[in-house]
């Protein structure tokens, strides 16, 4: 399986899934022309991600400074698919990290963490 | 399509807006302005907070336009394709700030979008919250449109009801406005 790097742009985040080293990264900013052209490739990682990696440990950092409402969809999707893996046996470490001063991004990783109840979701805040 | 009964000028509150726009928004166009609100509000000491909530504000309202502008010209860069034409201003009002979109919309559409945006400007920030993730974890998607989450989120970012009107132009088609503030 091959990793997964997209390059930001003004829309998009930086994507760098790292297959060998179970560490997974979304940066940046999110509110693609077409949400689903976009993450379609992403979620089809994702998912054969899942289906190879046994019980191994991955850690997916997400640092995002803005999402729109169909990323937001998009970011659960992709989390309740880790999660329902989280609950077969993998383990999953979610690292939230937001600008200090941004409530914002705080709240929106508390209700991600809210619906998500088998992976290990931390939220702490970055050096702006 | 603005006339002259209803003009720019009433349409935006122009004297107290930063920034109004009416014409074909792209999404290129939709990210200059959204980065442009955000500088100009960095400058003037506002704080991260805020300055997220305008962005959101104004990232979903010209989304909206993008999506269900009834009013669009051809793409010339991209066949079969259009681009939608609306209106979106940033402002300032009674030392709040305020984000308003405006785009032609066909009458027939208009009772089922009135009857959404009243239903969501009826509810509480947490009957909004609980609305938003009961919407996010069950929403069949659809891949050209979003989520159905804009709306919410819209409202969700506003801390003062959200003001909406269809001003009829015709037979087919009213103009549409909404302004959320913060």
């Amino acid at each position: 399986m091959n990793n997964l790097c997209i390059p930001a742009t003004k829309y998009t985040p930086e994507i760098d899934f790292d297959y060998h080293n179970n560490t997974l990264l979304l940066s940046g900013q999110s509110y693609p022309e077409n949400t689903a052209v976009f993450y379609q490739p992403i979620i089809n990682w994702i998912k054969d991600y899942i289906d190879q990696i046994g019980d191994q440990e991955t850690v997916f950092n997400i640092s995002i400074i803005y999402f729109n409402s169909s990323s937001s969809k998009v970011f659960m999707d992709i989390l309740d698919l880790l999660d329902n893996k989280a609950k077969e046996g993998g383990a999953f470490i979610i690292n939230w990290s937001y600008a200090e001063d941004d409530e914002i991004i705080l709240e929106h990783g508390e209700e991600f963490k809210e619906d998500l109840e088998h992976l290990t979701f931390n939220i702490f805040t970055k050096e702006c | 399509m603005l006339n002259n009964e209803y003009d720019i000028q009433n349409a935006s509150c122009a004297s107290e807006a930063f920034l109004t726009f009416y014409g074909p928004i792209s999404q290129e166009l939709i990210s200059e302005i959204a980065q442009l609100v955000r500088k100009h509000l960095k400058n003037k000491g506002v704080s991260q907070t805020t300055i997220s909530k305008v962005f959101s504000l104004l990232i979903e309202q010209s989304q909206n336009i993008f999506h269900y502008s009834a009013e669009r010209i051809e793409n010339t860069e991209h066949k079969n394709s259009t681009i939608q034409i609306g209106m979106i201003s940033v402002g300032m009002k009674d030392n709040r700030y305020y984000v308003e979109g405006g785009n032609l919309i066909e009458n027939a559409f208009i009772s089922k979008l009135e009857k959404k945006l009243t239903y969501v400007k009826s509810l509480s920030k947490e009957a909004l919250k609980l609305l938003y993730k009961k919407q996010r974890k069950s929403a069949i998607y659809d891949s050209s449109k979003g989520a159905g989450l804009g709306i919410i989120e819209v409202a969700r970012k506003s801390s003062r009801p959200l003001e909406f009107n269809f001003n009829k132009i015709d037979d087919q088609y009213s103009f549409f406005l909404i302004k959320s503030e913060i």
